[in-house]
């Protein structure tokens, strides 16, 4: 008879590959519109931005460990953009990875917010150049943005630059956004920008196990990438890429927890439960030595 | 002269007298000497690094260059020649491409290759990954302890928290799995920051005053 353990000894790493592919291509191409619920840290992300005053400047620490990145969060930073665009908020990108200026361009390109909400470099953004020094770079533009900020991207002085006028330090700003792709950014965020000036409300836009320990007090709103990302484009109805990969995401993450599972129960029906658990285990989940009395 | 007064005493030394204009800087006396002082040490660490980088990237393909020198006719070698060649020929491309442009890494031209070409390798880089975690999660993650089917819990519920259609039906678990987020894994999180800061300051206290023997001490011995 074809045990479990059996099957499982089949799915080799070509076949799970393939199985993975066909779970995430499917909903790809067939949508199937599973449900997506807004949960609280994406609500408190939005009401922060929605709390300001049209006009008002948000600073938007950029990083990224590496271009690779960009499939995952650029949806994420497209629809915070063009959020930020629709409410007419002016906005700093504080690039302090190397690969985050082009990266932004590329936002602000391919999110098309110059064209929609007339957004002007120099007037409604800026892109600052790298900013080296990971937390250092973080405290030295807190507490100097001039000094901090000699010319942008495209090596326009900042004294030329309108919106960088009367920026002295992060005070102010009206709102902090921070992203990440290196987990250890989140604690400098928390420490050199919501720590310092805790008068500039601070959102995240990463993994909430990174600031989990700093919401909702210092830092008042989280996107929870991709999951959060989705739930932000269903909250500000701007669709984008995040809410059409869910089924998908969503697809993948229960097949990942029943092979899991069927992993687990096919060891512990073979080899694993009589020599680590003990008979007794075995005997009352799946009742293995009555059958084999039955057989006798 | 010994090899450990340059290759460790010096370098040491240095560290210790910047590490400590930092220090000043920042917490006791904010002046402007000290903090144009701090600006130009950044800057020269900057250029430094990327100094590092370019050598470290150049001694890379040297060696690699020596391991296929020696390999011979295979089917491996010529695997390693042709990615090699990729390497080479995408770091002379992006380089001319940087020197030429008058904005250097801000141009047009510049930011289409590396967006087309760099961002898809990487991210064909990180997809072929997945299979092989999903494969280790498979094969590899079985329940054979306490520890054990405690971690495999934490990683099934956060999971299904992750997953939208399961929140919908089952919004209960949000509560517990922010929970499980917030409290334990942030309390683990934190001990291990505390525990590798306090360790990181009593091993470079015991470099500066040699008594902690590193990779340098086993290489001049």
């Amino acid at each position: 008879m074809l045990t479990l353990d059996d099957v499982i000894k089949k799915i080799t790493y070509k076949r799970l590959a393939t199985i993975i592919l066909i779970v995430t291509c499917i909903p790809i191409i067939f949508p199937i519109g599973l449900p997506i619920p807004v949960s609280s840290q994406t609500t408190d992300f939005r009401k922060e931005i929605d709390a300001l005053p049209q006009g008002s400047v948000v600073a938007f620490g950029f990083q990224m460990s590496n271009i690779g990145q960009i499939p995952q969060y650029g949806p994420g930073y497209q629809v915070i953009t063009k959020y930020l665009a629709s409410r007419k908020l002016k906005v700093v990108y504080v690039c302090v990875s190397d690969v985050s200026p082009l990266t932004v361009e590329d936002v602000i390109k391919s999110s098309g917010v110059e064209a929609a909400y007339g957004w002007k470099r120099g007037e409604d953004y800026v892109i600052t150049s790298y900013i080296a020094g990971e937390e250092t770079a973080l405290a030295s533009f807190a507490s100097d943005v001039q000094g901090t900020v000699a010319a942008d991207y495209y090596g326009t002085p900042a004294s030329q630059i309108p919106l960088m006028r009367g920026l002295k330090t992060l005070a102010d700003f009206q709102l902090a956004i921070a992203s990440y792709g290196t987990f250890t950014f989140a604690d400098m965020f928390a420490r050199q920008w919501a720590g310092k000036y805790p008068s500039v409300p601070l959102i995240v836009f990463g993994m909430f196990g990174t600031v989990a320990a700093y919401y909702p007090s210092q830092v008042r709103g989280v996107l929870d990438l991709d999951r959060g990302g989705a739930e932000f484009e269903v909250l500000t109805r701007l669709p984008g890429a995040y809410s059409s990969r869910m089924d998908a995401r969503n697809l993948f993450g229960f097949t990942l927890v029943i092979l899991m599972l069927a992993g687990n129960i096919a060891y512990h029906q073979t080899v694993g439960m009589r020599r680590r658990v003990g008979a007794g285990f075995e005997r009352a989940f799946f009742g293995r030595e009555e059958k084999e009395a039955e057989k006798q | 002269m010994s090899k450990s007064i340059y290759q460790r005493q010096i370098p040491l030394f240095l560290i210790a007298v910047i590490a400590g204009v930092f220090i000043v800087e920042y917490f006791l006396i904010p002046i402007d000497p000290l903090k144009a002082l701090k600006d130009e040490l950044l800057a020269w660490g900057v250029n430094m690094s990327a100094v590092a980088i370019i050598f470290g990237q150049v001694m890379l393909l040297i060696w690699h260059g020596r391991v296929l020198s020696r390999a011979g006719e295979r089917k491996e070698t010529r695997r390693r020649l042709f990615e090699s060649g990729v390497f080479v020929g995408g770091f002379i491309a992006f380089g001319l491409l940087a020197l030429s442009d008058p904005k250097t890494i801000s141009g047009d031209l510049f930011t289409a290759l590396y967006l087309a070409f760099v961002m898809k390798f990487s991210q064909g880089i990180g997809s072929c990954g997945w299979p092989a975690q999903v494969n280790a999660v498979f094969r590899m993650f079985k329940v054979t302890s306490l520890e054990t089917l405690t971690i495999a819990t934490v990683y099934i519920v956060t999971w299904l928290r992750y997953l939208t259609a399961f929140t919908a039906f089952v919004p209960g678990i949000v509560p517990v799995v922010d929970w499980i987020i917030a409290v334990p894994h942030a309390a683990a999180q934190r001990a291990g920051l505390i525990g590798s800061a306090v360790g990181a300051i009593i091993i470079g206290i015991r470099a500066l005053v040699g008594k902690e023997p590193g990779l340098m001490e086993y290489e001049v011995t």
